[in-house]
Formats: structure tokens, C-alpha cells, sequence
């Protein structure tokens, strides 16, 4: 298991090094300016050379090329253009807080989706399930930004339940407040958001559960636990969730990039201060360093969230544990 | 120009020549640090702005400026290699910076440095906090040399999104709202805590019709443009009538503005009329105009992330099908677009200029602009080059003002743009604030005097 580890792990250098790579090129060859942020008449465009001069983009490519890698391998991420600070400082402060934003929609995602998914399996044909059915697709054919909308007019605006935007409140208030309370204002903070994150998602996995867990029952290897008089509850939480749980896995791996990456529409829509901002600005302004640090740390999660997943199968299934040791 | 009052410098006065200029500090000004503000900050930040490695906005402000110098602790002198009439504004720009902590430095460790994001001034209200994304804090300053302010803390809470940032005025989240869009005023009128200020900003939108482009080479043909298009309907229906239409280059606000420009009324038959003189009629009867076999067809471009460009597009799209002109929209991302623009790569587009304090046409007019500036429609005309070189240098403000006026209405005749309408600001501020005077340079200016009742405080 370790050795595989170790494998996959260098395996993941030069697909990583190669990503990055293509995209340097990519950004750096599409059109657009990084110093547009200086056109305007108060300028002079004289100004603007004078940027690209020290952001060293009048620089032959396969120069900046050359500068950028050297500076990668020794961890540089570099200077933001837009941000006027080093790369690693903006980032710092926003995978935080998108990481707490997203791990937790991801624990409502994976907690309850694959606990009305169950639920929906067992009763199956009920009207419980048809009820769960009917809200899981609802949810799921919706739009995200637009449910987001919804959730801040109905909760913030109209019933005032809870706060329109941000982390927290405001520092002067946030700094009074007791341990206590301090807790009780982010929850109160991280609802909405959260909510209008993860519901998509939700129906979804709750949907896969649904399915997964269907066949399963129906499976003989559960009709026998049943037949030996095993308690439901053993039977279903023992033998038949594990086996249902695989494509859930899976999905969840898919999740993983996402814990980093940010969503920009929700953050934008909340005002939470995220990466999938900070990306999509620095893509919006050409802001090269930037884009190539966040898209490196959004590649190194893919490609972790798929080897987790790897992982994560070898846990619940030892037909596939065996097979990675049979391969080595 | 705008007019100045002593503020960190209790007076001032010209040399002789002319050639340099002696300003007076305050000697009771502290930096929030608490340590005094003197001459020597002055002379310590003014070299900076002339930096190659800064990067200055002002940078080009600087060039006549030749040497900076502190006589004592309270008296700074600025040296000019000319005289001209924006000598003082350019003096002023470049504000000072507290030399007992930047100093020693070079440069670029000064461009770079942390400070910028803690940084200390001099004014009413100190730097507390920056949140990155969320929010930037500033507090009252209780040494500051006018009086403590009155508000205690000034929140500047960032929100990205517009039905976000309109849901928390009303829920009361937010107090103040600068740059209210105008289809939010209506709703706003029933929102009795609410009031709405309205100012003329800075900010003005035009057609430009790229001048080299053999389409729109012929001055009538531009002048047939600009008359088919219904420009207070624009005003009206896209602006709900926040803003004007405008028919020259200077901005009314501005001292060297003048109304006595020929102003192109709308007209579609006279429209058409003019584009027949000029060989455009529609000869095969599909409804578009045609000359030798050619389409009257064009691409106008815009930028992305503004939404109300891109309605004036598909609104003058509309009116100029009218008249048999097909006009393609393309709507470009903000980056590219400033590229494209800047290198002349365009037929028409649709833009808008902010106007600076100085009134100065050289950029975008003057016709060594188009290599070098912002003249990007290519436009040329010799007596134009003349006015703005002459107009520049006069230092007689009756004369300058003659000579602006001209220029005016010489390029309003030529029309290189279809010069559309300037806007207005609309702040939305609670009724709690009282003294809040929002003038069109900066709503914050006398941020120091904004005031709320004791029975009226909320924080």
C-alpha cells in the first residue's frame, strides 16, 4: 500500500510540472493585458509600459518562462499584479476561508445526502420517498446562483434571519462578543452560504445513494444476512451501506478539488472572501502569477482528491485493497 | 480648475519667475503615529513619484518639476523647469509620505513594502484594519489638527454582489451606498430612512467611430451617424434620466467648458438625407444602405463587465437600423478589449472617459496621440493641434478659456465621436447623517464633518 502510494505520488510530479507548464503558456498567449487595470485618461499609457517593465513582461516568453520555473522550484509563487503583495500572502488568507465555507457544505453534501438517500431506499415506493424524491430533484435542477438569490432574499431580506454577507460581523462587534458567541456568529454567518453551496450537490449524492443502495438490497448476499436473522439495522448499516457507498466515494473525490478551488457565484453572491474570487479576478485581470499559483494548488487537489478516493476504496472494498497489492 | 484652500499647508506663494513655489506647513500636524509632520516628509515622498520603478500614476505630472526642497521644518520649495498654468496641481499630487518610517529604503522596497496595507496620514480618520475581500476599518483620529471627527469609526464593507449590496441597505446592514445603480431609484423612493443624492460625476460615454476606417473616413458620414441616434431617449430610458446628453469634449462642470458647440439634433430623415449625399442609399431595397454593391455594415465593440455599454450598443443598434445602417455588436472581455483599443484594432466602439481635474485634450485629441496615447480613433485635425499646444501653456485664464472653447467647437464639428451623455453619481444614505456634503471630485471630502444626533445613534 505504501509503495503504491509512493508511486502514484511521483507519478503526480510530472503530470502536475507538465499542467502547469500548458498553462503558463495558455495564459500568457491569450489575448488581454495584465496592465489594462492602467487605461484610463488620468494615465498615461507611458505608465503602463513602465508596469510591464518591472512585472519583467517585456521580457521574451520563453524568458518569463525560464524566471517562472526557477522561482516555482524554490517555492516562489511570486508578486499579484492586482493585489500589489506577494501571491502567497493573498492566497493564504483566502484558502481558509474557503476551506471552512466548503468542508462544511461538504459535511451537510455527504452527511445528509447519503442519509435521505438511504432513508429514500428504505422506504422505498413510500410516499416518503416520492416526497424526497420530488424536493432532491427540485434541488437539483436548480441553479445555484439563483437559489443563492432566493435564500437571501426570503432569509435575509424579508424574514431578516439571517446576516446578507460575510465571515462575521463587523470587527467592533465581532471583538466584543464571548467564545461563545464568537461561535455562534460564524454559524450564523456560514448558513446561508453554505446552504446555497452544498444543495446541488446534496441531491445529488442523496440520489446516487438512493440508487446504490437499491441495488444492494436487492442483492443476495443481503436477502442471506436478512435470512440468518440479522437485525435490519446490522443489515443495513453493516453489509448493505458499505457496498453502497463505492460510487458515493467516488463523487466525494471528485469533491475534493472543490474544498480549495471556491465557488465564485456563491462567494460573490454572499460576499465571502474566498480563492473562487480571487481566481476568477486574476483571471479577469490577467494577473499571471496568481492565476498560475491558484491553478497549480486547484491541479494538486485533483489530483489528491482522486488518489484519497484510491484510497478510500481500498477501505470499504477489499476486492480493489487486493488488487493493489497483486499489482505490486 | 478647482479652487484651493489651506489644508496641511497654511499658505503659499510663487517666485518671481514663477519658477518655484514656497508652501508654509501647519506646524501643529501630527502623523498618527503621534510623530510631527514636517517639511522633510514632503521632500522625502516627492522624488518617489518620479520613480521609473514605481510606477506613479502621476509619474508624467512630475516632469516639470525639477527639484524639491525643505527650507526649515515647516517651508518646502518646488523648483520647475516651466511655467504653465497646472503648476501648483502638479505639486499637489504628490502627497507626502512619513520619511521616519520609510526611510533608507530604496525604492522598490518602497513600492513593496508592508506599509502599504498599515499605512499612517495625517487626516481625520487613521487606518485600523484591512480585511482582505471583507472589509478596511478606519478610526477617528483624536489628534487630528482640525478637531476630532465625529463619527467614531468609518466601515468600508466590501460586497461583490449588487442585489446583495441593495438588499443590505435596505435591511440597514449598510448605511452608505455610493454609485447606486439608477433602475434601483424607484424602489428606493418608498424607503423612508433612505435619502438619495445626486451629483454629476466625472463621467462620460461616447460612440467612437475609428477615423481611419474608409467606412467612417468622411466627416458627414459620422455627422449622419450621430444624427440618427436618439441620445436623450438613451438618457431617459437607460439613465431614467440621471445624466445628460453631451455634445462636446469638456465635461459642464469644468471651468473651460462652453455650450456653443454645434450640437447635432436628433433626425433620421435628415439622417438619411446626409448619408444619400454621400453615395449611401438603400438601391436593392432590402431595407439596408448600400454604395458600389457594399453593405453599410460595421462591428461595435465594448467591454464586458459593463452592462450599460453594452444596452447603449443594442439601443443605437436599433435606432441606427432605422435609418438602413446594420451595426454587429461584440462585446469583448475588459483586458482585451483595453488591448484592442489601445493598438486602433476597431471599427466603432463604445467607451467611456473619466475627466481629470486638469483640463487637458492633448491625450485623447492631439494628434501625436494616436501613437503614443489615447487618441484611438485616429483623429486629425492641424488647427486642433495648434489650439491644445497653445492652450496648455496659457496661464491667462480668460484666454485659455477662449482657446478651450475653440477647440471645443472645432471638435465637436469634425465629430469623432458621437459624444452620447455624462452620467450621474447616486449615493443612497441613511437619514441618521447629517452635514454629509458629496461633491463630484470625492463624496468623502468633508467625511470629517458627517454628524448623527445622539438620539439618532445606532453604533
Amino acid at each position: 500500500m505504501i509503495a503504491y502510494l509512493i508511486r502514484r505520488l511521483l507519478g503526480a510530479i510530472p503530470l502536475l510540472f507538465g499542467i502547469s507548464t500548458l498553462i503558463f503558456f495558455v495564459v500568457h498567449l491569450a489575448p488581454g493585458d495584465p496592465t489594462s487595470l492602467y487605461f484610463s485618461e488620468d494615465s498615461d499609457p507611458e505608465i503602463a509600459e513602465l508596469m510591464r517593465h518591472n512585472f519583467g513582461l517585456d521580457r521574451p516568453l520563453p524568458e518569463q518562462y525560464g524566471i517562472w520555473i526557477f522561482r516555482f522550484f524554490r517555492g516562489e509563487f511570486g508578486w499579484s499584479y492586482g493585489h500589489h503583495r506577494p501571491v502567497a500572502d493573498v492566497l493564504r488568507e483566502a484558502v481558509p476561508n474557503t476551506l471552512l465555507l466548503s468542508s462544511v457544505a461538504l459535511v451537510l453534501i455527504f452527511v445528509l445526502g447519503v442519509a435521505t438517500g438511504m432513508l429514500s431506499a428504505v422506504k422505498h415506493h413510500s410516499t416518503l420517498d416520492k416526497i424526497i424524491t420530488l424536493v432532491t430533484f427540485f434541488f437539483y435542477s436548480m441553479p445555484g446562483f439563483w437559489f443563492a438569490l432566493m435564500l437571501l432574499l426570503l432569509f435575509s431580506y424579508q424574514l431578516g434571519w439571517f446576516p446578507s454577507s460575510h465571515m462575521r460581523s463587523m470587527e467592533f462587534i465581532y471583538e466584543g462578543l464571548t467564545p461563545l458567541g464568537r461561535l455562534a456568529d460564524r454559524l450564523h454567518h456560514i448558513a446561508l452560504p453554505a446552504i446555497a453551496l452544498g444543495l446541488g450537490s446534496y441531491a445529488t449524492v442523496a440520489r446516487y445513494t438512493r440508487a446504490s443502495m437499491l441495488e444492494v438490497i436487492r442483492s443476495d448476499y443481503v436477502r442471506t444476512a436478512r435470512a440468518k436473522g440479522l437485525p435490519e439495522r446490522t443489515v443495513l448499516f453493516r453489509h448493505a451501506l458499505r457496498n453502497a457507498l463505492l460510487p458515493v466515494i467516488t463523487l466525494l473525490g471528485l469533491h475534493i478539488p472543490f474544498l480549495i478551488s471556491g465557488a465564485v457565484l456563491i462567494e460573490t453572491i454572499f460576499g465571502w472572501p474566498g480563492m473562487g474570487r480571487v481566481i476568477v479576478t486574476g483571471i479577469f485581470q490577467r494577473d499571471y502569477p496568481l492565476i498560475m499559483a491558484s491553478t497549480f494548488l486547484a491541479a494538486s487537489m485533483v489530483v489528491a482528491g482522486n488518489l484519497l478516493a484510491d484510497i478510500a476504496y481500498g477501505f470499504v472494498d477489499p476486492r480493489i485493497r487486493h488488487a493493489g497489492e497483486e499489482e505490486r | 480648475m478647482a479652487t484651493y484652500s489651506p489644508w496641511l499647508a497654511e499658505s503659499w506663494k510663487f517666485s518671481k519667475d514663477h519658477k518655484s513655489l514656497t508652501f508654509l506647513l501647519r506646524n501643529d500636524v501630527t502623523w498618527h503615529d503621534g510623530v510631527r509632520f514636517s517639511a522633510y516628509d514632503v521632500e522625502f515622498a516627492a522624488p518617489l513619484y518620479k520613480e521609473p520603478s514605481i510606477a506613479s500614476s502621476v509619474v508624467r505630472w512630475q516632469d516639470h518639476i525639477t527639484n524639491v526642497v525643505a527650507l526649515d521644518s515647516f517651508r518646502v520649495r518646488f523648483d520647475f523647469d516651466a511655467v504653465y498654468p497646472y503648476q501648483f496641481t502638479d505639486a499637489n499630487v504628490a502627497k507626502p509620505l512619513p520619511r521616519h518610517i520609510l526611510e533608507g529604503l530604496t525604492p522598490e522596497e518602497i513600492r513593496d513594502s508592508p506599509f502599504h496595507r498599515s499605512p499612517i496620514g495625517t487626516g481625520p480618520f487613521q487606518f485600523d484594519s484591512w480585511t482582505a475581500q471583507q472589509s478596511i476599518v478606519l478610526t477617528a483620529y483624536e489628534e487630528y489638527f482640525e478637531g476630532r471627527p465625529h463619527l467614531d469609526r468609518v466601515v468600508f464593507k466590501i460586497v461583490p454582489d449588487r442585489v446583495n449590496l441593495l438588499t443590505q441597505l435596505r435591511t440597514g446592514e449598510i448605511d452608505f451606498y455610493p454609485k447606486l445603480p439608477p433602475h434601483a431609484l424607484q424602489e428606493l423612493e418608498e424607503n423612508d430612512a433612505l435619502e438619495v443624492i445626486e451629483v454629476p460625476s466625472r463621467v462620460y460615454y461616447y460612440l467612437g467611430w475609428q477615423n481611419d476606417f474608409p467606412l467612417f473616413a468622411d466627416r458627414k458620414v459620422r455627422r449622419a451617424l450621430t444624427m440618427a441616434i436618439d441620445r436623450e431617449t438613451i438618457v431617459s430610458t437607460l439613465l431614467y434620466g440621471k445624466g445628460g446628453v453631451i455634445h462636446g469634449p469638456i465635461l459642464p462642470f469644468l471651468w473651460a467648458y462652453t455650450s456653443d458647440v454645434p450640437t447635432i439634433p436628433y433626425n433620421q430623415d435628415e439622417a438619411k438625407r446626409l448619408f444619400a449625399e454621400t453615395g449611401w442609399v438603400d438601391s436593392d431595397g432590402d431595407g439596408w444602405l448600400d454604395k458600389d454593391g457594399e453593405k453599410f455594415e460595421f462591428t461595435m465593440k465594448t467591454n464586458e463587465n459593463n452592462d450599460l455599454r453594452k444596452d447603449v450598443v443594442v439601443i443605437v443598434q436599433e435606432m441606427l437600423a432605422k435609418v438602413g445602417v446594420k451595426l454587429h455588436p461584440e462585446t469583448v472581455e475588459w483586458t482585451v478589449f483595453a488591448e484592442q483599443v489601445r493598438g486602433r484594432q476597431f471599427e466603432a466602439s463604445c467607451y467611456g472617459w473619466s475627466q481629470g481635474v486638469k483640463v487637458d485634450l492633448t491625450s485623447i485629441w492631439h494628434s501625436r496621440s494616436i501613437e503614443s496615447s489615447y487618441n484611438m480613433v485616429s483623429y486629425r485635425n492641424d488647427d486642433v493641434d495648434r489650439l491644445i499646444d497653445q492652450a496648455v501653456l496659457e496661464l491667462d485664464r480668460g484666454k485659455a478659456k477662449r482657446l478651450w472653447a475653440e477647440t471645443q467647437r472645432v471638435i465637436a464639428g469634425d465629430v469623432p465621436y458621437t459624444f452620447l451623455f455624462y452620467l450621474d453619481d447616486l449615493y443612497a444614505i441613511d437619514k441618521r447623517f447629517e452635514n454629509v456634503n458629496i461633491i463630484t471630485y470625492a463624496w468623502h471630502y468633508n467625511l470629517h464633518q458627517w454628524y448623527v444626533p445622539p438620539g439618532k445613534r445606532k453604533y
